[in-house]
């Protein structure tokens, strides 16, 4: 839209219009219109006079009417595009001319008369309208459309208005669907602005989104009242009741359960020691072979170590390596022992070797304490190559080549690749046997992985009671790994037996039995005892909760 | 006075004697005669491996030798010697928190070395043979000659053998199975199959745990028979001395 | 990348040694590196150890030297140096690197090891109270039949039980299950082990 604020406003009439005030001029019924000042462009045409001395009457009858409508009709409010663009009219319009038909009541000497131009004003280019009416879009044209017209009609007192908008039916807006007016820009604008308060003070009265004349705090009003009952939610009212059962039960005295839990599990730990202790020392002080040792079917597996000793040539070497744990080697000492003399009585030549600091040490006091009798320990005639550290890389170098692994024994500087037993060891594979005796699963297990696929006799094992369950599996692995087992007590029974020997396992057997029974009731005993203690002080806890909540009460 | 060798295998009974019921008395609650047998076991024990290690490792492979180098006597490998004797002295950085860095090439020498041994061991020794002996838990030529025998029983037998190991070895597996498809806004859960195969491996695995409890409770049990039956046979040796 | 960056020479060691050792399983002309290399960490372990014992002597020390249990870390350095001392002159098979293994360190470790059985059976006990549920019952019934089957009880054998009941949990439910686990283990240390050897887990420091 072009600036109104420096233009003639007689530029903006459409054609028609202009030429019927050209045709009215010349004919000396209109005279040229007064315009303001600042809306005179140099140059202009001049504006049509507003009232000529000599009006016709159908003019003047217009001019009334339009001035009784006006001052009783309220003012349009134009849309939202209109108004923004109306904005700079209304400026000038109100401060030259006064308030524009488009925001504010026109003045009724400011009201505009629609006429039908005469057929005969029109001449011959213009479309002729019938006379007395005007078409339904240029009674209710849009303001936007009509601002110059009405910014120029609004001009002086005395003008008269071109065309009655008194008589121009407003346009009716359309049927617009709610979509397509959701869709239009500013409906969002236009929604919220419905919602706003319209200003009703100041030079904005009327119009809404405005910022407001007055601040806030300028208005005055009572304040709305809220409600005094205080408004808590379910959560709030569980904490609350759990702060006041804290608070009620602040003076009085809890009884401590730990403490009740912790004695009985004391008694019974007490009960436990010296019955067992009790279970044990008694047989061991009498003595003599009450309970049966094993079949000769019991373990199998322990068999197969028998089996593949007893078919030992005479003065083969024998690798028996000592894995054992200083804490078990009461334990494995019996199997232990059990095996050494079956191989001594083989004529084994036995090398030993151990990757744990005791290894050497504990070899020595088993030799020394369980077999001083057999000749080839009583003149030393074994090979103690000693402590190799390392863990798995200690027992693959060995495996792959003991003399590059233990050149010499170090505590003594010896070659032990010189004695008998060794001069035609290069690798393990070259020893008849290999033995490994080890109070724990992963030892043996790292033997096995290492070494034990590549000796085609495979391994031997005596160990711990604890470490067979993991080592029984490899039994029965293909190809085959571990040969032999014989743990424990109940494996070393059961070799003694096979042997027809008497040993550690047999002296031992009897106060193992004991040992065994006794831990089972106790286990038996000790949990139902625990169980009735736990349910009495679960009922005293229960009981005692149930009367603090009856106090509450 | 000079200790003759005859006592002092009783004065070490004595005192074995004495360091067992001291460590028994813990039993009773934590105490001092139990504390200080611990602290002298922990020193004794810590110092006798130090010193074997000098003495079968450290010594013959490298101070001798890096003596004899010093005394003109040169090894057969002096490289080998020199790079001993360099990872040797890096590792002894490891006690300096400040320089504890530079012992880290040393360490990852032995963890590289452990690590590849471990993956070979591991395969050859155990995945591989203990698959082939999952695989072989049906006794195929002993159902066949059961077959045809007409002993349907013991066929059975075998074959319920069999199901059964491998539902053991195959449910101790699904057990330690997590993983799980997901499905969006519910919580991920496993295929039915594996759900219950793992239900079954439960009860397996729990047998195992079971025997591995039994075994050491009963190797408990024979070191507490050991060491009542040496305090049975000292204490009339030490009072009676016999 | 940051982590790898960090300390780049540890972890190229470890790959390479690693590499070495495994390629010599496949290539024997590198069965001699292999055979250096694992007689560098033979040698190393056994110092890693005299690190432990340094180590160990200092910690007492410094307590000793704050006034921390004086009397019981001054009774432990001062038995190491004592024996460490005593066991390097005399050798580990002297006479009194001899007494004192076998009078004092074996009887210790064994009656430690004798005290556990009424800590087992202990708990064994609290075990069998406490829980219910299915792996609870199957374990404390699976216990007791094991027990009970490993040797007669009070001298009287249960022929159902140490000829049948008992071998059958033992050598065939206890191997199966316990057969899976080794395979389960076995991979982890296998995934554990590469993951060493490409250098994505740096024990070492790295």
């Amino acid at each position: 839209m072009p600036s109104h604020s420096s233009q003639d406003p007689e530029e903006n009439l459409p054609d028609w219009l202009k030429d019927l005030r050209k045709r009215q001029q010349q004919e000396g019924d209109i005279e040229p219109r007064e315009t303001a000042p600042e809306q005179t462009p140099s140059g202009g045409e001049p504006s049509p006079e507003q009232k000529g001395e000599e009006e016709p009457e159908w003019l003047l009858e217009i001019r009334r009417r339009h001035q009784e409508e006006a001052s009783t009709q309220p003012h349009r409010t134009p849309p939202g595009e209109g108004s923004e663009e109306d904005v700079p009219h209304e400026e000038e319009g109100r401060e030259k001319t006064g308030p524009r038909l488009t925001d504010t009541p026109p003045a009724p000497e400011e009201a505009q008369e629609a006429e039908p131009p005469k057929e005969e004003e029109r001449g011959e280019k213009e479309p002729t309208l019938p006379t007395g009416e005007l078409p339904d879009w240029l009674q209710g044209a849009e303001p936007e459309e009509k601002g110059d017209q009405e910014s120029l009609q609004n001009e002086g007192a005395t003008s008269v208005p071109a065309f009655s908008q008194n008589d121009i039916e407003p346009l009716s807006p359309g049927e617009v669907p709610s979509w397509l007016e959701a869709l239009r820009p500013g409906a969002e604008t236009r929604k919220s602005r419905a919602s706003e308060e319209e200003e009703s003070t100041g030079p904005l009265a009327g119009l809404s989104g405005v910022l407001p004349a007055e601040p806030e705090i300028a208005r005055f009003g009572y304040t709305p009242s809220r409600p005094s009952r205080l408004e808590i939610s379910e959560n709030q009212q569980r904490h609350a009741s759990v702060l006041e059962r804290l608070i009620a039960t602040e003076g009085q005295s809890v009884v401590d359960q730990s403490q009740v839990r912790i004695l009985p599990i004391r008694i019974l730990r007490y009960v436990i020691g010296v019955l067992l202790v009790l279970a044990t020392t008694l047989p061991l002080l009498v003595g003599g072979q009450a309970a049966p040792r094993p079949e000769m079917e019991a373990y199998p597996e322990s068999a197969r170590v028998y089996n593949a000793i007893e078919m030992l040539p005479a003065d083969s070497p024998v690798l028996v390596v000592f894995e054992v744990e200083t804490s078990l080697y009461g334990e494995v000492a019996a199997p232990a022992s059990a095996v050494l003399s079956h191989l001594l009585q083989k004529q084994g030549r036995l090398v030993f070797l151990a990757t744990d600091p005791t290894g050497p040490a504990l070899v020595e006091r088993l030799l020394t304490a369980e077999l001083a009798a057999q000749p080839s320990v009583a003149t030393g005639d074994y090979v103690n190559l000693g402590y190799l550290s390392g863990g798995i890389a200690a027992l693959r170098q060995f495996s792959a080549d003991p003399r590059a692994a233990l050149p010499e024994i170090a505590r003594t500087g010896e070659d032990p690749w010189t004695r008998q037993a060794l001069e035609n060891v290069d690798s393990l594979d070259d020893f008849a046997l290999v033995v490994i005796m080890t109070s724990e699963a992963e030892t043996g297990k790292a033997w096995i992985e290492q070494s034990g696929t590549t000796l085609s006799n495979g391994l031997l094992m005596v160990s711990s009671a604890q470490a067979a369950p993991v080592l029984l599996p490899y039994l029965q692995s293909h190809p085959a790994t571990l040969n032999g087992l014989v743990a424990g007590f109940s494996g070393a029974s059961y070799y003694e037996r096979l042997r027809a020997d008497v040993g550690l396992g047999t002296m031992y057997w009897n106060a193992y039995s004991y040992a065994l029974g006794a831990a089972l009731i106790l286990i038996l005993i000790g949990g139902l005892y625990g169980r009735t203690i736990q349910s009495g002080s679960d009922n005293q806890t229960s009981t005692g909760e149930e009367h603090s909540n009856a106090d509450q009460q | 006075m000079p200790i003759s060798n005859e006592a002092l295998p009783l004065i070490g009974t004595a005192v074995a004697a004495a360091l067992t019921l001291f460590a028994f008395s813990y039993l009773l609650g934590d105490n001092v005669l139990f504390r200080l047998a611990i602290y002298l076991f922990i020193g004794v024990s810590a110092g006798y491996a130090g010193a074997v290690a000098v003495e079968s490792i450290v010594a013959p492979q490298l101070i001798l030798p890096l003596q004899a180098q010093i005394m003109g006597n040169p090894p057969t490998n002096p490289l080998d010697l020199g790079v001993k004797l360099a990872l040797s002295l890096l590792l002894l950085n490891k006690l300096n928190p400040k320089a504890a860095r530079f012992g880290n090439p040393v360490m990852a020498l032995v963890v590289g070395a452990g690590a590849a041994l471990a993956v070979v061991g591991v395969v050859q020794g155990t995945i591989l043979p203990q698959v082939a002996a999952a695989v072989s838990y049906f006794d195929v030529d002993g159902l066949d000659l059961a077959l045809q025998g007409g002993y349907y029983g013991e066929a059975m037998g075998i074959l319920a053998q069999g199901i059964i190991l491998l539902l053991a070895t195959g449910g101790s597996l699904a057990y330690f199975h997590f993983g799980a498809r997901d499905r969006g806004m519910q919580a991920p859960q496993r295929s039915l199959l594996v759900d219950a195969l793992a239900w079954i491996g439960r009860v397996f695995i729990a047998i195992t745990l079971a025997a591995l409890f039994a075994g050491a409770l009963r190797a408990a049990l024979a070191a507490l028979i050991e060491r009542l039956a040496f305090l049975i046979n000292t204490i009339p040796l030490l009072f009676g001395g016999s | 990348m940051k982590k790898a960056l960090r300390a780049p020479i540890s972890t190229l060691v470890a790959i390479a040694t690693g590499a070495a050792v495994v390629l010599s399983f496949f290539f024997f002309e590198l069965e001699e590196l292999r055979g250096l290399i694992l007689g560098w960490v033979i040698l190393l372990a056994a110092v890693a150890l005299l690190l432990g014992l340094a180590n160990l002597f200092l910690v007492h020390f410094h307590k000793i030297r704050r006034g921390e249990s004086r009397v019981y870390s001054f009774v432990l350095v001062a038995a190491m140096l004592v024996t460490f001392i005593i066991t390097l002159l005399q050798g580990s098979l002297g006479v009194f690197p001899n007494w004192l293994f076998n009078y004092v360190q074996v009887p210790m470790e064994s009656s430690l090891m004798a005290m556990l059985a009424v800590t087992l059976t202990l708990a064994a006990a609290r075990a069998l109270q406490q829980r219910s549920d299915l792996m609870s019952i199957v374990f404390i019934a699976a216990l007791l039949v094991l027990l009970a089957s490993s040797a007669p009880l009070f001298g009287l054998e249960l022929p159902w039980l140490t000829r049948t009941l008992g071998p059958y949990f033992n050598q065939e439910l206890s191997v199966g299950a316990m057969r899976g686990l080794l395979i389960g283990v076995g991979l982890g240390t296998l995934t554990t082990g590469l993951r060493v050897l490409l250098g994505i887990d740096r024990p070492y420091g790295g």
